[in-house]
């Protein structure tokens, strides 16, 4: 017969202990989830009862893609494209210095805070908004395109380095201080070292990103292919929606490669 | 000649180090052994100026007591190798070579290392025999090359002291050895003054000219290393307090 105080009979009977304990912080959270999906209608099942019928006139309104105006797309394409890259290069130089300034480790609490404010009003409006205000200041184009993604991305990029220098391994830093380094060179030479290949692949990720979100921000004035898209549904002309969300597409996976051969090629890369 | 005079060490509330005297000659290797606990990273830390005694005074022949006009001085003429190398895994063993001369350079300076500095620590590669591996990430060394690489950062900057808090403690004892007799060739080839925080007493014994051995933040053993025999080691091992050697 077994005895029940032997180790492993003791290990399980913490081990469902310790089930038990978690038991009804799991129920909690998974009944606050379906509270949360709820509250936003989506078991509302006669709601869906239309949609399969709209869903297939628009896809046959569409079909076949209509191509004709072509060479018309190809200017808000490369607004498009400059505005998202020019945005997230603003973005990448302003967000460098609020990063720094921001992590805990790093600054002084009285940087540090106004530094962690900028970061949080910058990323808590949306780029959308961002966009309406830049057209009402600077006018149409892709200049406001341009500034609001920097605008939004600044927020997300700093907090993003932010976080990444936190978790960087203090110890070459430490080296470098008990040799007589100034906290600017420790930064310089120990921290943004080990950090930057993290960096620059949020930095990637985001231009990527900024790339969609500078359809988004087209719709509001800001010029590119946004606002060619968004007029094609104003003009139900479907067929040269689907045209041009199908170029969107080509452009975005084109991107998409483009940054997976850069982080591939500069993250190999290595540079003090 | 490194001398302390009554030297004490506070850490927040607790004093850790209390009252040590002794006298380290220059050119010399001393071990410090001791009981994890004891205060001896914490003198490694008084021998480098990263701490400042509460009491007493630490004076280095050739720059007189330790303070504030001197101690930038004394820090460039100091280096440390750590237990756990302290090296950025993505570079190569030159890049994390070179940054033993970090201090030489602007922050802000975009511009490539100099030659003469990239030869400096080419050379101090080839003196613990890793130039074939100048150009290889660290992190794909092995764990005793990499301490050599931390050793050539250190030797880079010419120091007349060199620290080493548990150098060999996560190297296999071959490596360990191959380090030993590096740091050794060092002490009498370059005159350096080397002191290593150590744990394993065979070493000290095989390695170092003397032996200091706290307890409790005391000094329960200071004397040649051929001294610290099994009535000595036990002084300073044994859990209740003992002073004197």
């Amino acid at each position: 017969m077994r005895l029940t105080s032997d180790p492993i009979s003791l290990l399980l009977a913490q081990e469902r202990q310790q089930f038990r304990k978690t038991l009804g912080g799991q129920l909690l959270f998974w009944l606050a989830l379906g509270v949360i999906i709820a509250s936003a209608g989506v078991f509302d099942f006669s709601r869906y009862t239309d949609m399969p019928r709209t869903f297939g006139a628009l896809l046959a309104d569409c079909w076949p893609p209509d191509f004709e105006r072509w060479r018309h797309w190809l200017r808000p394409l490369l607004e498009t494209l400059a505005m998202s890259l020019a945005g997230t290069a603003l973005a990448t130089l302003a967000a460098l210095p609020l990063g720094i300034l921001a992590a805990r480790r790093l600054g002084p609490v009285w940087l540090s805070w106004p530094a962690r404010l900028i970061l949080n009003i910058t990323r808590a409006i949306p780029c959308l908004v961002w966009g309406i205000i830049f057209v009402a200041a600077v006018g149409f184009g892709s200049l406001p395109g341009a500034l609001a993604l920097a605008c939004h991305s600044t927020g997300m990029l700093g907090k993003f380095f932010a976080e990444i220098l936190e978790h960087a391994d203090p110890e070459p830093g430490h080296a470098l201080a008990s040799l007589g380094v100034t906290p600017l060179g420790v930064l310089r030479f120990a921290l943004l070292p080990q950090c930057l290949p993290r960096m620059l692949d949020v930095v990637l990720y985001r231009a990527e990103h900024n790339v969609r979100e500078a359809t988004t921000v087209g719709i509001v004035g800001a010029g590119g292919i946004g606002l060619e898209i968004v007029t094609a549904f104003h003009l139900f002309a479907y067929r040269e929606a689907l045209a041009l969300l199908i170029v969107l597409l080509v452009l975005v996976t084109f991107i998409d490669q483009l940054s997976s051969l850069l982080r591939h090629t500069l993250l190999g890369a290595q540079r003090a | 000649m490194i001398r302390l005079d009554n030297v004490s060490i506070r850490r927040g509330a607790s004093e850790i180090l209390h009252g040590v005297s002794t006298q380290i000659p220059t050119a010399s290797v001393t071990a410090v052994v001791g009981r994890s606990g004891v205060g001896k990273t914490t003198l490694l830390g008084a021998l480098n100026g990263l701490l400042r005694p509460s009491a007493g005074q630490i004076s280095v022949s050739g720059l007189g007591p330790l303070d504030d006009a001197c101690l930038e001085t004394h820090r460039r003429r100091t280096a440390t190798v750590f237990q756990n190398h302290a090296l950025i895994d993505r570079l190569s063993a030159l890049r994390n070579v070179l940054l033993g001369l970090a201090d030489t350079r602007h922050p802000l300076s975009l511009l490539p290392w100099p030659q003469a500095q990239q030869r400096q620590a080419a050379e101090a590669l080839d003196e613990v025999g890793l130039l074939q591996y100048a150009g290889t990430r660290v992190d794909r060394l092995s764990g005793g090359e990499r301490q050599r690489v931390g050793l050539a950062r250190a030797l880079v900057r010419a120091p007349r002291l060199l620290l080493g808090d548990e150098p060999f403690a996560a190297v296999d004892p071959n490596q360990a050895r191959q380090l030993g007799d590096a740091i050794r060739s060092l002490a009498t080839h370059h005159g350096m003054t080397v002191i290593l925080v150590m744990h394993q007493i065979d070493m000290a014994l095989a390695l170092a000219d003397r032996v200091i051995g706290l307890a409790h933040g005391q000094i329960a053993f200071d004397g040649p290393a051929a001294q610290f025999d099994r009535a000595a080691q036990a002084r300073v091992f044994s859990p209740s307090v003992s002073k004197g050697a």
